[in-house]
């Protein structure tokens, strides 16, 4: 197989690990936290800012992490 | 789905795939998106006020992981970033200040619009015209720090002088840096975005610093201009953090398929591919300014 069907393959592969995981996380976030976001929104705008920050900045790190922990199960796997 | 924070109804699907699009277009072109997310999300219904805050905060989660990276490989100037800080998060609050005052007269949407599409278009034919030499001439050496324009630039006596010993610049004005900062830090504010298209560009041909020192130092400088302008646009009510959670979801996806589909493309080609995408975020602005606004 050709060097760039293999990286096509395992990008296809990875996404296709990540897309559920991500999906069923999504939901989650969505049904927890919505709610309260939108009552420190409402009630305490300082709050809701410190709170952004913190949310939005621990989702993107764990975000990147489970991608490089996918990367490195597909390259144990390859 | 009904946002409360903004007050939009939106299908989270389609925030989903916007997030997804922008993540491939970053991954693939190396950039933020916000030209793109800014005007699909005014597109969508969302109050300008709310699409500028929630595209920077979208942008913060981002960029901090990109500039992890980077920092990783030596790509970032910490000394030039820590004294751009100080410009950033000036040029950040003024543009907040700025939307607070066009919110406070109801022109928020028209203003601001109208700036995001002249922006577009400057970014869009700058990059034409670059990408085109680029072509002509077959060569993509860092030749920058001999201009003529650096030279006069660094060689500006405003204040006291600094040496920047990663970027391999002697002495150069401290108010200089500080000034280009409040620029870079002013379009993240009244824009959205990490406004590394107006930063980028001044780091390399104005203060004379190495490219790949400047793509990693100005991602540092997104962090700090999207984390200030997403706390400041949060506590004037400007950001709705679920949409940017939700497209930050589809975004981590969308990067990680990007980044992997550059090995098919020569630099040149790629950027030569990007032309069209701010032209498309122009005429959706202009679409939308034409239909009146987000309607609010």
């Amino acid at each position: 197989m050709s060097s760039r069907r293999q990286v096509l393959r395992s990008l296809l592969l990875e996404t296709g690990l990540y897309v559920p995981l991500v999906a069923a996380y999504f939901f989650l976030v969505l049904r927890l936290l919505g709610d309260f976001l939108h009552d420190c929104a409402v009630g305490d705008l300082r709050l809701y800012a410190w709170l952004s920050l913190i949310v939005l900045l621990g989702q993107a790190i764990l975000l990147d992490a489970l991608a490089g922990m996918i990367m490195r199960f597909l390259k144990v796997r390859r | 789905m009904d946002f409360a924070i903004s007050g939009v109804h939106l299908d989270p699907l389609i925030l989903v795939l916007l997030g997804f699009s922008i993540g491939v277009m970053g991954g693939f072109f190396g950039v933020g998106g916000s030209f793109i997310a800014g005007p699909a999300l005014f597109n969508l219904g969302i109050p300008m006020n709310y699409v500028v805050g929630t595209d920077l905060a979208h942008i913060a989660g981002k960029s901090v992981v990109a500039a992890k990276k980077h920092r990783a490989l030596g790509n970032v100037d910490v000394k030039l970033g820590l004294i751009m800080t100080v410009g950033t998060v000036l040029g950040v609050e003024i543009g907040v200040q700025l939307i607070q005052y066009l919110k406070s007269i109801g022109s928020v949407d028209r203003v601001v619009g109208s700036v995001f599409f002249c922006v577009l278009v400057c970014i869009s034919t700058g990059v034409f015209l670059e990408s085109l030499r680029s072509l002509k001439s077959g060569v993509e050496e860092d030749r920058a720090t001999s201009y003529p324009l650096v030279r006069w630039v660094q060689g500006l006596r405003l204040g006291p002088s600094v040496s920047l010993p990663t970027s391999g610049i002697v002495g150069i004005s401290f108010l200089t840096i500080v000034l280009v900062a409040l620029v870079g830090g002013f379009f993240s504010g009244f824009l959205g975005g990490g406004a590394g298209y107006i930063r980028l560009p001044m780091m390399i041909f104005l203060l004379g610093v190495p490219t790949h020192v400047a793509v990693g130092t100005d991602l540092f400088e997104i962090v700090v201009s999207a984390s200030y302008g997403t706390f400041s646009h949060a506590s004037h009510g400007n950001v709705d953090i679920m949409i940017a959670l939700v497209m930050q979801t589809g975004a981590a996806v969308g990067a990680n398929l990007g980044a992997g589909l550059t090995q098919f493309f020569s630099g040149p080609r790629i950027r030569l591919a990007f032309v069209p995408l701010p032209l498309i975020g122009a005429v959706l602005i202009l679409y939308k300014l034409l239909k009146g606004g987000a309607g609010h």
